[in-house]
């Protein structure tokens, strides 16, 4: 299990506690999102598998944060992020089954397919790596999101939050909204799909 | 796949999730700052609200202690006199008044009781006036 490697969210939060720094609550937040806004925004763009609809999430999950917990200690601030993150991945997918349903009863559903290109798929690579180092990274996120795909939800979430985002035991079933158990629970299952899933392509 | 794979195999998901972070496009960087900014700004605004107006929440615990004293007093010292205190008697007494035929007949023939008590009255005056008379006699 990973433990050694903290996720943006430890880090941004180790940054702000530690000694000689000392920020008010606004630049405070300001360092906490920063450091978790684009692991946020890539956890909602895999599940929402739309750049547009991911950006719209981790924007109003921000404000929430800021007007509801900002006064809260910094220490629940990752957990109740990633809470409140997840809830509106859920309600974008809700939204966009609905809005699926009534356009297929109104036989005008728009398939993946006829959708326009992406541009920011389409852009080159700001950071500048070469072209097949790129395509196996492309590769390689790919075949983990599709893994992470034909996971049930709860196993998914487990995976993202204590795996990918790198949150403990506790935080994540703070922003899971179950017990530490649950928790184990989901992930474990989780790996050992993933473990079969990815063992096939990252061998 | 043995244990120590298996940790292998959550580096790596680490690994790649992580590296798929970096090379985020110029536009979708712009957007998520533009969204940090506008919730930061969102706890300035909220924190300014209360430098600006510090007397508020001062100002509203005062009006509520206020509010509560005053439904206190109320509630101790009523002005208005109290209501009898209902009891068996008193209702009996009220449901015999509501269920007597006699009663309601009163109301309906009030001019004959107008009339009798006129006529009460004015028995009781003549026998003064014939007492008086049969001593002049």
């Amino acid at each position: 299990m990973i433990t050694s490697d903290a996720g943006g969210a430890a880090v941004a939060l180790a940054a702000l506690q530690s000694p000689g720094v000392s920020l008010d609550n606004a630049a405070q937040l300001n360092a906490f999102l920063a450091g978790v806004e684009r692991r946020a925004f890539r956890i909602a763009q895999m599940a929402l598998r739309s750049p547009e609809d991911a950006l719209d999430a981790v924007q109003e999950t921000m404000l929430q944060l800021a007007r509801r917990y900002a006064q809260r200690p910094q220490a629940e601030w990752p957990p109740l992020f990633y809470c409140i993150l997840q809830s509106r991945i859920r309600d974008c997918q809700r939204r966009r089954a609905v809005r699926n349903r009534v356009m297929s009863f109104f036989g005008g559903q728009r398939g993946a397919e006829d959708d326009p290109p992406d541009p920011i798929e389409a852009a080159a690579d700001p950071a500048g790596r070469d072209p097949s180092e790129q395509l196996a990274q492309g590769e390689a996120i790919q075949a983990l999101e599709t893994a992470l795909e034909c996971l049930p939800a709860r196993q998914r979430e487990a995976f993202v939050l204590r795996i990918l985002e790198g949150l403990d035991v506790a935080d994540t079933a703070k922003a899971m909204g179950c017990s530490e158990g649950s928790v184990k629970t989901h992930l474990s299952r989780a790996v050992h799909s993933l473990r079969e899933t990815l063992g096939e392509h990252w061998a | 796949m043995n244990n120590d794979s298996e940790t292998a195999l959550l580096h790596k998901a680490h690994a790649v999730f992580n590296d798929s972070t970096i090379g985020l496009h110029a536009r979708v960087l712009a957007r998520l700052r533009e969204g940090r900014e506008r919730a930061v700004a969102e706890t300035e605004r909220r924190r300014s609200f209360w430098r600006v107006h510090p007397w508020a929440l001062p100002a509203g615990a005062v009006a509520i202690l206020f509010v509560a004293a005053v439904g206190g007093l109320i509630w101790s010292n009523p002005a208005s006199q109290p209501a009898a205190p209902f009891t068996a008697d008193n209702n009996n007494a009220d449901m015999a008044i509501v269920l007597s035929s006699d009663n309601l007949d009163m109301y309906a023939d009030m001019d004959f009781y107008r009339w009798l008590g006129t006529r009460q009255q004015q028995q009781q005056n003549v026998p003064q006036g014939d007492t008086r008379g049969n001593n002049n006699g």
